[in-house]
């Protein structure tokens, strides 16, 4: 053992002392970098020597520079992100849905509706009166565009995260790159040894938790480091190979998520993207759609009254007698040749049902679903009811147990509804027209043709779930009838293909066409009887009956007799207002649930970031003392050099 | 545990964030003075609000109805009280009209008097409120009477809602309110010995209102002619037979008249010269104020006093069926003062209700405020003590 080995100790004891300093310094510099994991510089014992007295320590050295880390805190923390990520935008999104509908600001349809009923309520009050008039119609006027204005904003919203999805993907394939960049570097840097490329390793952690906000993840480490990225199944990052992720969206506005030629829409379960697409369908299907329900009734329902009723300037030429016998009643056999009004005094419109006993010589009248006068024998070739006089054709007279309708209306109050059709998948056919022929038979619910083959369709209510109409059978050009809609489908290119569907919705465009038709407040109806005129205000009365739930619009019960089964129309039980009400506490309970669970998870996120940066993050005071600790140790070093030298100075003295 | 200087600054961030947030929330319902601002607030309490605003809204809906149900009736019963007045006061003058006293001449200036009331009448029932006819049913913009005192109108009643489910009619038409039911007949006996059992009007369609004089003239048994008072025109004649009506035709009129012997006579049954003035009743016969003031002015212009009598018999119907309508005015107006009181203790309870769902608490709101601000107060404190110290500090 010379001298000369305290040289190489008191090197190792410098170096070492030097690499912890090192380490320190970085850890300081690193004090408030995110993702950050504080690192130790590991010192081992240098293998010692065999003398004769025995082993003979040889210093130190530095093993490895490890950081502290928590793999299983790590995992949770990332799964924890997707959560806190979807809760977020969720929060977002639901808490300004839920100011659309907040009545408490002032805002919302409830004051404009109870606004227009008490319109309704002083022209009943007044019936001739102008003023009263005028202040309806202006009363109508605030409806309509606060409920475009609601529309509007939803709108909005929905296209900001029409928007807000494109940049997300994007953000998606940028950190999938750099991942795949960092994967290499990684795997070069390692060389499959077992020291970790810490700074890298960090840097790779912290794009992965970023992503993990975006979107649910999985990820596997492969042995030399490199980690594949999943989403939905599909790879996003396999080693160096990126797949990029798209979005497209569909004829019906709908984004499809893909990867790999695959789409994982319905696999995007967590995550800021799953936060997005889920809060658009929550409102397009949801506060959009029960909006547009509202409108589409209240159109409908208060226009069926208001054509029942008579304006102070009401001429026999503002009524029209429509026969919709053939639509509804497909075993009839007397075809109705024409149908006019004789008797503008004694003329009430409605919607008339007039049935045929088993002889066909008596029949009954039903106005409105309610039976007005029955068993009256049938003089051939008419029928007088009401003011009408309803005459059979000749050569196709009333056959026994025929049941005919005819609706007679007068003028509408706001523009009717229209119905919106989508041609989903069919390359071959078209919808070439639509009508609603029946409105007091209107559902508003949207529906689907599906073909099952090129002869035969379903009809498939989209609200409940269920087919209401089961395989019928297809030809080009023909009406489909059902819940009071007609739409025709013709041929194009050829005929519809199995697995061809139609969307057939009245509500699409509720809002958007809902527009007051009435110009001059003459044309209000506020009678029931022409010869009423001014002061019969029965009319108003009915409407005010209309906002209450009061009147019932038709009579579901009494137009079936086994021909063709019709669903009652309206909201339910529900009151325009309790509809209304219902949409608020929908958007109340979303945002409510959404601040909730996002107060939940991000305390969660909080405590486990509290723990992990426990185990990783750096503490200034510690990092203080290490300084201290390797200063001593290298100035300890370096005496140690001083005395060997001094005592080598010795010896050559000798 | 160990702690890194992330989660020290950490913990202190997030504690002045929740703080501030509690601050921020409290703020807010002082400024609004609400506890409910939006509906994730308290979706219950909001859904509550909803309703209770709704229904406060429509009770002063309805209670604006009332005021225009008070408003249209109170000027129909001022109406009414002028016409009970002016029906007084013909009954008045017919009285003094039928006077011994009083000549052919004095008669005619009562009679102009008569006129004017009857122009009076004629204008009370054409009565106008804000533009239309009041008494004329739902055809407000017709002129009730028409210058032949014919009725223009409908039947129409327009009812306003007073409450939910609750229907009143405010309106009277002029068919009821400026006519009466004569349902028994109106006779001045000018005989000794018989009497008028009774006069009956049997039309069923289409009565009119006419008085008759049935002059006994000659023979026995004895023949009697019945002339019509207004047009004098005969319109009966022939033998009488005891106990046997007297039936005629005048007109659209079918008219049965039975004469009784009176029992007590002297010598009983209707003799030469005996004349007797009806006005015949009927269960279908209507009789307008119009008639009736028309029939007072022709008996005293022709110095008519039997005629005048008869007028006179016809008044006290007149009145008491105004005072029919009157009443039912009045009676409406109770129920609608009623109706107010309910009106307003529900919106009262409701307001109270409201107020209770969806206001803050003031005095509650304060001290949370104060208190969260002690505790940012106090996190401010501890935050610099801590994250003043550092070992650096203390290394030279």
């Amino acid at each position: 053992m010379s001298l000369f080995g305290l040289f190489d100790i008191g090197k190792s004891a410098l170096f070492a002392s030097q690499t912890a300093l090192d380490v320190t310094s970085h850890n300081i510099a690193n004090a408030n970098t995110p993702n950050f994991s504080r690192q130790e510089a590991i010192l081992e014992i240098a293998t010692p020597v065999s003398t004769r007295t025995g082993f003979l320590g040889r210093g130190v050295t530095v093993s490895s520079v490890r950081r502290h880390f928590d793999r299983f805190l790590e995992a949770q923390l990332l799964g924890q992100k997707q959560n806190f990520g979807r809760a977020a935008v969720l929060e977002d999104v639901f808490s300004q849905l839920e100011e659309i509908f907040n009545e408490q600001n002032g805002v919302g349809l409830s004051t404009k509706l109870i606004e227009y009923l008490n319109a309704w309520h002083d022209v009943a009050n007044n019936p001739q009166l102008l003023t009263q008039r005028t202040a309806l119609l202006q009363n109508a006027d605030n409806l309509v565009s606060e409920s475009r204005q609601i529309e509007n904003w939803i709108e909005n919203m929905i296209q900001s995260i029409d928007r807000e999805v494109p940049i997300i993907i994007e953000s998606i394939n940028t950190m999938a790159v750099e991942i795949s960049r960092l994967n290499e570097r990684i795997a070069q840097v390692e060389g499959g040894s077992p020291k970790e490329a810490n700074d890298l390793r960090d840097s790779r952690d912290k794009l992965l938790s970023d992503l993990n906000e975006l979107v649910n993840i999985e990820t596997l480490e492969d042995s030399s480091g490199r980690v594949t990225v999943i989403v939905g199944q599909r790879n996003l990052v396999s080693g160096s190979i990126v797949h990029s992720i798209a979005a497209n969206k569909t004829v019906d506005g709908q984004f499809a998520i893909t990867l790999e030629n695959t789409d994982i829409t319905d696999r995007i379960v967590n995550g800021k993207l799953s936060g997005l697409l889920d809060s658009k369908d929550t409102m397009t299907n949801g506060a959009l759609k029960d909006f547009r329900r509202l409108i589409a009734a209240i159109t409908n329902e208060v226009n069926i009254v208001h054509s029942r009723g008579f304006a102070l300037n009401a001429q026999i030429t503002d009524f029209s007698i429509n026969d919709i016998t053939g639509q509804k009643y497909t075993s009839t056999q007397g075809v109705i040749q024409s149908a006019t009004i004789t008797d503008f005094n004694s003329f009430s419109p409605g919607d008339y049902v007039i049935q045929f006993n088993a002889g066909a010589t008596q029949y009954d009248v039903y106005k409105n679903g309610q039976l007005v006068s029955s068993g009256n024998t049938y003089s051939a070739p008419s029928v007088l009811t009401n003011g009408m006089t309803i005459t059979f054709s000749g050569g196709n007279p009333p056959q026994g147990n025929d049941i005919f309708h005819v609706s007679a209306q007068g003028e509408d109050f706001f523009n009717p509804p229209s119905v919106y059709t989508l041609n989903k998948t069919s390359s071959n056919a078209n919808i070439t027209s639509t009508a609603i022929f029946d409105r007091t038979a209107l559902a508003y619910d949207e529906y689907e043709i599906r073909f099952t083959s090129p002869t035969a369709y379903d009809v498939y209510n989209i609200n409940d779930g269920t087919t209401i109409i089961n395989s019928a059978t297809y030809s080009s050009g023909g009406s489909i009838y059902f819940d009071g809609i007609e739409v025709v489908i013709t041929n194009g290119t050829g005929s519809p293909q199995n697995g061809d569907i139609f969307f057939v919705s009245p509500l699409e465009n509720a809002v958007e066409n809902f527009n007051v038709a009435i110009t001059d407040s003459d044309d209000i109806a506020a009678a029931k009887t022409s010869s009423g005129l001014p002061g019969d205000n029965e009319n108003a009365l009915d409407m005010i009956g209309l906002f209450e739930g009061d009147i019932s619009l038709y009579d579901g019960t009494i137009i079936g007799f086994g021909d063709t089964s019709y669903s009652t129309p309206g909201l339910g039980n529900a009151t325009f207002n309790d509809f209304y009400n219902g949409i608020v506490m929908t958007t109340g309970t979303l945002s409510g649930a959404a601040k909730d669970s996002l107060a939940f998870e991000e305390t969660l996120l909080n405590e486990m970031q509290f723990k992990r940066e426990a185990v990783s993050g750096v503490n200034l005071d510690e990092e203080a003392i290490n300084l201290i600790k390797f200063q001593k140790a290298y100035e300890a070093g370096a005496r140690l050099i001083s005395i060997t030298d001094e005592l080598l100075e010795i010896v050559l003295n000798l | 545990m160990r702690i890194s200087s992330f989660n020290i600054y950490d913990r202190i961030t997030r504690g002045f964030q929740e703080n501030l947030k509690k601050l921020f929330i409290s703020q807010e319902k002082i400024a609004s003075g609400k506890k409910i601002n939006r509906p994730s607030d308290d979706v219950i309490g909001m859904s509550k609000v909803s309703d209770y605003k709704l229904h406060i809204n429509k009770n002063e809906q309805y209670r604006r109805n009332i005021d225009e149900a008070i408003v249209h009736l109170s000027v129909t019963e001022s109406t009414m009280d002028s016409v009970i007045d002016n029906l007084n006061r013909a009954y008045e003058l017919a009285l003094t009209g039928i006077n011994g006293d009083e000549n052919a001449e004095s008669r005619a200036a009562i009679a102009k008097e008569v006129q004017e009331l009857y122009d009076q009448m004629l204008n009370f029932g054409n009565s106008r409120f804000r533009d239309k006819y009041i008494f004329s049913g739902y055809k407000t913009d017709t002129k009730t009477f028409d210058n032949n005192e014919i009725y223009q109108g409908d039947n129409g009643r327009t009812e306003l809602l007073i409450d939910r489910d609750v229907k009143m009619a405010i309106n009277f038409t002029g068919d009821t309110a400026f006519s009466f039911h004569l349902s028994e007949e109106i006779v001045v006996d000018d005989s000794e010995g018989a009497n008028v059992a009774n006069a009956v009007n049997t039309t069923a369609n289409g009565a009119t209102f006419e008085t008759y004089r049935v002059e006994f003239i000659a023979g026995s048994p004895v023949d009697y002619e019945i002339y019509n008072n207004d047009t004098g025109v005969l319109v009966a004649s022939g033998t009488y037979t005891s106990g046997a009506p007297i039936s005629f035709t005048d007109g659209t009129n079918n008219i049965d008249i039975t004469i009784a012997d009176d029992l007590g006579a002297a010598s009983p049954g209707p003799k030469v010269g005996d004349t007797f003035y009806i006005a015949p009743g009927g269960d279908n016969l209507n009789v307008t104020f119009f008639e009736s003031l028309d029939l007072l002015k022709r008996g005293l212009n022709n110095n008519d006093v039997p005629v005048s009598t008869l007028a006179m018999g016809t008044f006290g119907y007149a009145i008491s069926s105004a005072n029919n309508i009157r009443t039912e005015i009045g009676a409406k107006m109770n129920a609608l003062d009623s109706h107010i009181d309910r009106n307003e203790d529900n919106v009262l309870s409701w307001k109270s209700t409201l107020s209770h769902i969806e206001d803050a608490d003031i005095t509650e709101t304060f001290s949370e405020f104060t208190r969260i601000e002690v505790a940012l107060q106090a996190l401010r404190n501890t935050g610099a003590k801590i994250l003043s110290q550092s070992l650096f500090d203390f290394l030279r």
